[in-house]
């Protein structure tokens, strides 16, 4: 399973680039600065090498020349991967066990536990390897190798960039992109922020942990797959397996068509005007179609399957868009969040509307005659330095309001009258933001009143003014008249 | 003893070797020869243990060459194009095949003399014969029990061919190794070679023992006084016929007594026989494969 000879001949022939790496890891290790910084500028390095070792390594089987060469020698396969992995590994992880060991003896990383840093390490570098590895020989040439090694490790934040932006322009009151999920779909990710949070808090995130091992079981046994019964002759060809170019190509090209036509919700349903907007941008992106496949063949191979595909990919993401539209973005604005009871909400409405119920209430509380310009701000002051929870009652009002704020969002875009912010701040889920058309009654604002945890503030031409929880207002701010001769 | 056991081979929809059966005893240099595509690396790089071949297997010393590696320390392979690390010289190739093969130092060293190569020279800048001499040091150096050379005689000068043929020559009686080469020079093959194959559509067309072959085809030219029906030369196993004038060529495998007996009885005016070099047994064979 393991080839001495092979190692030897790896650390020899790659002597050079080994003294290099320790010499920059002693220059680390003996630098005054941040022992938290070094050790990450070490796990940078080490990350970074994680890349390039295999593909210095496992080169010789994009090589249609040194393919022969290697696969005649007389070392099996298993042995040559099994070797060249742990070579790879090695060659990244022995900087981070000696910085670490300096570090932890200098007594500067007290508070990590050593054999713990080591284990998270080696876990980390090893799925980082695996990983890369396996994405290296997807490809059949080492430029093919490179790009499916980015294409493949970008193409989570991609997919999760596209949902996001779906999300955001179809699911009312959503309007954050959280990124935590996406630390989960990379290794990368999963290890940096794992070594992070070991050596600034000493404490191992299990979870991270624990996915970062599956990575090495998993991606270890489709990287065994793909060495030991690779075909010789793939060397050199082009990358044409499915998982390959006509995957990455098409989901890329895909998700791309999904952020194009995610336009269409502002003209919806005007298919004609949206198209007029937005037909360059789908030319651009076909001529990105071509030049892809230009890159996968090697050749310019422009045949009819192409634009075929583009156009049916291009309707399917259109359907899609419609279908998520008219589902009200599948429900999820009205199932994603409701409003709880411990939930920071604040609402701001401006209106002048004479005859409303509202101007008629203030008028008769205040007496004043002039009331051409109202201003609402109702807060539920939960988020405060005292806990405090909002009634059943104002979180059902808040709750009515919301949804309609979620009708107004899927009613027709051309007619933007709102006039009303509210956001919602949910301590787990974060922050949503509507905007809409609405008119607070003076009834909701009465028995948004009683509550302590809410306040409700007026502010007209005559100042300002807060309702009580008896119903009345009282002068806060009092505007001084002005007379104009 | 190589055995090749109906051994196939496809590149996608295309089928390169096709349930190829081959014997090839020890202590043998063995001329594999085939036009363009026939197949003769994807031959040589399957019994080198690269390609796995979709059917059938291949066999050195009993040991199946592509699944046991240990075999393969038995045999070394030099393609037509070789694969240098970057930057290696000489000295540091050494140190990559001594990691795998126990290399010689004698025959090393000779071997560098013979080919006149510097050892720390790097190899980048050698001459595409510089670099063919390179590997065959080390197939030298490293004497193997299968020796498989593709398209040996590539880019070498005439005096570095022919002190190439001697010191192989010298490397079976000292060793009783095996070589296969394959190469489009039939006249190199034909000084070297003591056995053959001919590659035709993914099989084998004719192999046997080059001098014994070469004696079974015969060329013969004939002459006939006035008309003569040409329909009696169907009864012999004619690979090629052509006329100029009155004179008849014909290339006839088979007991060259025999034919020559059978000729006679058609009473020519002229008839003589010539024998068929290796490049004209290869043509022949060829054509008459092709008929």
């Amino acid at each position: 399973m393991f080839s001495k000879e092979y190692f030897r001949y790896l650390i020899k022939n790659n002597r050079f680039l080994l003294i290099l790496i320790m010499l920059i890891t002693l220059l680390l290790v003996f630098n005054d600065g941040s022992k938290h910084t070094t050790f990450m500028i070490q796990c940078v390095i080490s990350f970074g090498l994680t890349y390039l070792m295999p593909v210095m390594s496992l080169y010789h089987v994009h090589d249609k020349r040194a393919v022969d060469t290697y696969f005649s020698l007389p070392v099996s396969r298993k042995a040559m991967l099994v070797t060249t992995v742990i070579y790879d590994i090695l060659t990244a992880y022995v900087p981070l066990l000696i910085s670490a060991t300096a570090y932890f003896l200098s007594g500067k990383m007290a508070n990590v536990s050593l054999l713990l840093l080591l284990l998270a390490s080696l876990v980390a570098v090893s799925a980082m390897v695996v990983f890369n590895s396996t994405l290296y020989l997807i490809g059949n040439n080492l430029v093919d190798g490179i790009i499916m090694i980015g294409a493949y490790s970008f193409m989570p934040l991609a997919l999760f960039m596209v949902l996001c932006s779906f999300a955001n322009s179809f699911v009312a009151g959503m309007n954050n992109m959280d990124f935590v999920p996406i630390i989960y779909l990379s290794p990368i990710y999963l290890s940096f922020n794992m070594i992070i949070e070991l050596i600034e808090s000493g404490i191992l995130l299990t979870e991270m942990f624990i996915e970062l091992f599956a990575i090495v079981v998993i991606f270890g046994y489709l990287l065994y797959r793909s060495y030991v019964y690779r075909k010789a002759e793939r060397a050199s060809s082009t990358s044409d397996k499915f998982y390959s170019y006509p995957l990455v190509i098409n989901v890329y090209v895909f998700l791309s068509l999904l952020m194009i036509s995610s336009g269409f919700d502002y003209f919806y349903p005007n298919l004609f005007e949206f198209m007029k907007e937005y037909f360059i941008l789908y030319v651009l992106l076909f001529a990105i179609y071509v030049v892809a496949h230009f890159i996968y063949k090697r050749k310019l191979s422009v045949s009819i399957r192409q634009p075929i595909f583009y156009v049916i990919a291009m309707i399917i993401a259109l359907l899609f868009v419609g279908l998520w539209r008219n589902s009200k973005g599948f429900n999820l604005a009205y199932r994603y969040h409701q409003v709880q009871n411990d939930d920071t909400v604040s609402i701001n409405n401006w209106y002048d509307d004479q005859n409303s119920d509202l101007i008629s209430y203030i008028k008769k509380e205040t007496g004043s005659e002039r009331v051409s310009y109202v201003s609402v701000n109702v807060e539920a002051l939960t988020g405060g330095r005292i806990k405090m929870e909002m009634s059943d009652q104002s979180k059902k009002i808040f709750e009515d309001i919301r949804i309609s704020a979620v009708d107004y969002f899927y009613q027709d875009n051309s007619k933007d009258d709102s006039n009303t912010i509210m956001n919602i701040n949910d301590n787990d889920k974060g922050l949503y933001i509507y905007h809409f058309a609405c008119s607070l009654t003076s009834d909701q604002l009465i028995k948004l009143a009683k509550d302590p945890a809410v306040s409700v503030m007026i502010d007209f031409d005559d100042g300002r003014y807060a309702i009580t929880s008896e119903g009345k207002m009282v002068p806060l701010y009092i505007q001084e008249s002005v007379t104009v001769n | 003893m190589l055995r090749i056991n109906n051994v196939s081979k496809s590149f996608g929809t295309k089928k390169v070797l096709d349930g190829l059966t081959l014997e090839i005893h020890d202590s043998s240099i063995f001329g594999l020869v085939g036009v363009n595509g026939a197949g003769k690396s994807t031959l040589l790089r399957s019994i080198a243990g690269i390609y796995k071949c979709d059917t059938g297997n291949i066999e050195f010393n009993g040991q199946d060459t592509y699944l046991d590696e240990k075999i393969r320390k038995h045999i070394f392979f030099v393609n037509d194009d070789q694969f240098y690390p970057l930057a290696a010289n000489i000295r540091s190739l050494k140190e990559f095949y001594s990691s795998f093969y126990e290399i010689d130092e004698k025959a090393y060293s000779e071997a560098l003399k013979m080919f006149n190569l510097e050892e720390n020279k790097p190899i980048a800048s050698f001459s595409k014969g510089m670099k063919r001499q390179t590997m065959l040091t080390f197939a030298l150096a490293i004497r193997p029990d299968l020796l498989l050379l593709d398209e040996a005689f590539d880019g070498l000068d005439p005096i570095v061919r022919m002190n190439l043929k001697k010191t192989l020559y010298e490397f079976i009686e000292d060793s009783n190794s095996t070589i296969i080469i394959s190469s489009h020079n039939l006249k190199e093959l034909e000084d070297i070679c003591d056995s053959y194959g001919i590659l035709e559509n993914g099989k084998v067309a004719t192999y046997g023992d080059l001098l014994e072959s070469k004696n079974n085809i015969n060329k013969y030219q004939l002459a006939f006084k006035g008309e003569f029906d040409e329909s009696v030369f169907d009864k012999f196993d004619l690979l090629h016929k052509s006329k100029e004038g009155s004179v008849y060529t014909l290339v006839i495998k088979g007991d060259r007594d025999e034919t020559m007996k059978e000729l006679e009885k058609l009473n020519p005016l002229i008839l003589d026989t010539l024998s068929v070099n290796f490049e004209e047994l290869f043509i022949y064979e060829h054509e008459g494969g092709n008929k």
